[in-house]
Order: C-alpha cells, then sequence, then structure tokens
C-alpha cells in the first residue's frame, strides 16, 4: 500500500464481518453476499491509494458492494421485487399499540426480499446504524428528504409485514389480482 | 395508510401522528431538535403515543438485532484474504515485469534517424550535398517505418503468448465452487488432451490412494491447465479440501512468466494455503483449505503396497 492510503488486511478484519451482513441482508443469499463483499474489497485494493482513511473506507466499501449488488440485480433473468407503490397495505385497520414481535431472522429476510431495492437498501442501512441520514443520502445519491420519506414508508410496511399476527388473503393479493 | 399510521379513536389527529411520524426517525444529532423537543413534549401527555413509540422502539431494536444476528463463514474470509494476496502479487509482478510500450520504444527507435535528418548526426568527412541528404533522410524513414511495423507484430505476437503466473492460478482456483465436486466436470477438457493423448500422470509426491479424482480444465491468461478438486483424509482429523491444477511446462513460453509461476514460496493466507512445483516437463499448483501440514499431508510418502 502506499503511504498515506490504509491498510486493505486492516480493512478486511474490520469490515468484513457487517460488510458481509449488510451483502446477505440485501441480496438474500450467502453465496451471493460472500461473492459481493469479495469483489467490494477487490476493487477497494485496486483502487486503494484513493483511501486515505478508515471512516472514509467504510462509506467507500459499502458504496461499492452496493453498486455491484445493482449490477447483478439489474441484469437481465433477474426477478425484480415489487415496488412499494405495488406491494398493498398488509393491514388496513389496526390498533398501533398491537404490535406482535414474535417474528425472528428468517421472516425479516422474506420480508426485506419483498421490498424494492430503493426501499431495502436505506431500510437496511438504517437498521445497521452504522451511517448517519446523509451518509445514506450520498450512498444512494438522493437528496435528503428522499431518504427520510423512503425510510418513513419502508418502516411503516415493515412494522405491517412482520406484526402481522395473521395476514388476511387481501394482504397479499397484488392490486388487480382477483380476490 | 398503514396501520402503524392508522391511530385508535382516542388519539386527537393530526398532531399524534405527526408527532409519532416526527420520533420514528428521530436520530440524536441529525434531526430537527426542536421537533423532537415537541414531539417528547407532547408524549408527556399522550399515554397512547408513549406506548406506541415505546412499542416501536422494541421493534427498531429487534430488527436491528435480527439483522446482525448471522454468522459470518470463516471459509469465505480465508478465501477473501487469499484472492487479496493473489491480486497483490499479481500487480506487482506485472509492475516488475512490464514491457516497454510498443510506442515508446517506436519513439526511441525513430529519434535517431529523425535527428539525424534534421542534420543534428556527426558525420565524418563534412556536410554531404543536399541530393545525398533527402536520399540519406527517406532511407531513414523507409527503415524507421519497417522497424515500426516490426514492432508492432511483435507486439502482437507477444500478447497472443500464453502467460499466467502462481498467484493467478490460485486465484483461479480459489474462484471454483469446491463445495461441487463434480464442478463443469462434464464440460471440461480432460487432462490427457493436454499430454498429447496421454494418459493424465498425476505427481509422484502427492499420494492418490485416497483421492477421488476427475479432471477438468481452466482457462487462465490463455495458459490450458487440467484441475482436480479433491478432498483427503488427514491422519487424525477430519477431510480436507483441495484443488489441484496441472500445466505443461512448455506452455508458459516466456522466461519471465515461467520464472514466476515455478520459483515462488508456498502462498499461506488465512484458511488456505497454496504451493507450486515442477516435475518434469508439467508444473502443478495445488491448493487446499486447510494449513501447511495439510498441503504437507498430501506429500507424505506411499504406505508399502
Amino acid at each position: 500500500m502506499p503511504s498515506g492510503s490504509v491498510d486493505m488486511n486492516g480493512l478486511v478484519d474490520r469490515f468484513y464481518a457487517e460488510l458481509y451482513r449488510y451483502a446477505l441482508r440485501l441480496s438474500g443469499s450467502a453465496s451471493e453476499a460472500e461473492d459481493l463483499v469479495q469483489e467490494a474489497f477487490l476493487t477497494a485494493q485496486a483502487k486503494g491509494g484513493q483511501i486515505r482513511d478508515v471512516g472514509e473506507a467504510r462509506a467507500w466499501l459499502y458504496t461499492v458492494l452496493r453498486n455491484v449488488y445493482l449490477q447483478q440485480v439489474r441484469s437481465p433473468g433477474r426477478q425484480r421485487a415489487r415496488s412499494l407503490d405495488q406491494v398493498p397495505e398488509p393491514w388496513s385497520a389496526g390498533d398501533p399499540r398491537d404490535l406482535n414481535l414474535d417474528f425472528d431472522g428468517e421472516a425479516l429476510q422474506r420480508a426485506l426480499q419483498d421490498l424494492c431495492e430503493e426501499f431495502r437498501t436505506p431500510l437496511v442501512l438504517y437498521y445497521f446504524g452504522h451511517l448517519s441520514y446523509r451518509e445514506i443520502a450520498a450512498q444512494l445519491q438522493v437528496p435528503l428528504g428522499t431518504v427520510m420519506s423512503r425510510l418513513a414508508r419502508a418502516k411503516g410496511w415493515l412494522r405491517d409485514r412482520l406484526t402481522l399476527a395473521a395476514p388476511t388473503p387481501l394482504a397479499t393479493t397484488p392490486p388487480g389480482a382477483a380476490p | 395508510m398503514n396501520r402503524a399510521d392508522s391511530l385508535p379513536a382516542d388519539h386527537p389527529e393530526p398532531e399524534c401522528e405527526e408527532m409519532l411520524r416526527v420520533l420514528d426517525l428521530a436520530r440524536p444529532g441529525e434531526s430537527d431538535a426542536a421537533a423532537v423537543a415537541r414531539a417528547e413534549g407532547h408524549l408527556v401527555n399522550c399515554a397512547s403515543c408513549r406506548e406506541v413509540v415505546a412499542l416501536r422502539q422494541q421493534f427498531d431494536r429487534q430488527v436491528a438485532r435480527l439483522m446482525q444476528d448471522t454468522a459470518v463463514p470463516a471459509a469465505g474470509l480465508a478465501q477473501l484474504r487469499l484472492k487479496l494476496a493473489a491480486a497483490r502479487a499479481q500487480r506487482d509482478n506485472r509492475a516488475a515485469s512490464r514491457p516497454v510500450p510498443v510506442p515508446v520504444a517506436a519513439a526511441a527507435f525513430v529519434s535517431v534517424p529523425a535527428s539525424a535528418s534534421r542534420g543534428t548526426a556527426p558525420w565524418a568527412d563534412g556536410p554531404p550535398s543536399s541530393s545525398v541528404t533527402a536520399r540519406r533522410v527517406w532511407l531513414q524513414r523507409g527503415a524507421a517505418l519497417v522497424a515500426l511495423v516490426l514492432l508492432a507484430w511483435l507486439s502482437v505476437w507477444w500478447q497472443a503468448l500464453p502467460q499466467t503466473s502462481f498467484q493467478r492460478l490460485v486465484g483461479a482456483l480459489t474462484q471454483l465452487d469446491w463445495s461441487q465436486l463434480d464442478w463443469k466436470l462434464t464440460r471440461l477438457a480432460p487432462l490427457h488432451r493436454l499430454q498429447n493423448g496421454a494418459e493424465p500422470r498425476l505427481p509422484d509426491e502427492i499420494e492418490t490412494r485416497q483421492i477421488a479424482l476427475d479432471p477438468g480444465a481452466l482457462e487462465v491468461d490463455r495458459v490450458q491447465a487440467a484441475v482436480f478438486l479433491f478432498q483427503f483424509n488427514r491422519r487424525g482429523a477430519n477431510q480436507v479440501q483441495a484443488a489441484l491444477a496441472v500445466i505443461p511446462v512448455k506452455q508458459v513460453r516466456d522466461a519471465n512468466a515461467r520464472q514466476r509461476f515455478l520459483a515462488v514460496p508456498p502462498l499461506v493466507e488465512g484458511d488456505l494455503c497454496a504451493a507450486t512445483w515442477v516435475e518434469g516437463d508439467l508444473a502443478y499448483v495445488c491448493c487446499v483449505k486447510g494449513n501447511r501440514s495439510d498441503l504437507q499431508e498430501l506429500a507424505r510418502p506411499r504406505p508399502a503396497a
């Protein structure tokens, strides 16, 4: 490594686990997550001289990983998750004090996979808690207000989806489909 | 409207709704402090919102915990370290043996006759006549053109030479899916094609008795390698996964590349270990998901028949 740039082995030690978890939540597949993380670090090493400090490296690695992921999800033949606009609200009425918190990691992953990428990524970044809202906005290359709006919608949707005790058929029927 | 936003009848909408929205994304130092303070003030007098906020915070904590609650496979980390080391070695090798670019070489070659044509060459017998100078200039330009064509052809020929390195081959081996030992075997050329139809041959040092072999092939930097993915039983330990690549030495025609490929120490990165050696006219690269002792286990003496 040239002087002034960060040590790649140090970055791997420090960020591999969190990037893997991030990749896993984005892709939903362990093997894809490994590939994504490897690609991110290999890219980082190839352009390592551009990274000057660890804080910058973390955000940069997240960006690279997401870009690699986006290339994959946008490739032909990949099934796309539905946009929130296409997903009917799983709950149309009820008391917000009736949250059922008895859900597990698998249910969480299934719910995330049902979200389209533009909502899933900020949501995952939000719950990872490593990046500020401004950093998330920079990651997604959208205005801060857009991030907040997407997060509000995605969080609400996720709460409804995961805490839904007994989904009604209406909740999972796409708009326009026969009941 | 989703369920979280549909407040119970005892909520004085829309104030509760707005306060809950503010608090849902409130983060210290990032949110509008005044708006958060107002929302928190609202909570003091609104038991329903306090309950909703508490539940949502509990929900957020659970989601955050589940997001992180994933085992990280150590094999992936080891594989990444090896790939990074291989990429570094490859980069260093390239930097050390980078050939002079054709345009630079050509420019240097042409610069001598060009400077001579401007009269800067040290003529031995005084300045030549104008007709002789013109003839010499044309001759020199012709020679330069021929040299350029020759250099271009050499460049194309050079680029077409198969060249790879130990690190590049190890990197390629790590890309294979070792968990499926029958990986692509049906679509790959067998080893004997690389050995002019002779029977597949394994290195003498490797104990093959416990190895279920079926060769595949891999192309790295235009070098064809036969590949064996296999498992072997380490003495007193579990099975170890390994990959063995075999290439005819003559395929690595460039002397520098051959040196890079054949005279390198073992590569050890995390849980992966690789070594290269030569036997006769074949070069071998062996990579195991284990340590040096696992690699050496492959070379233990054959048991007596």
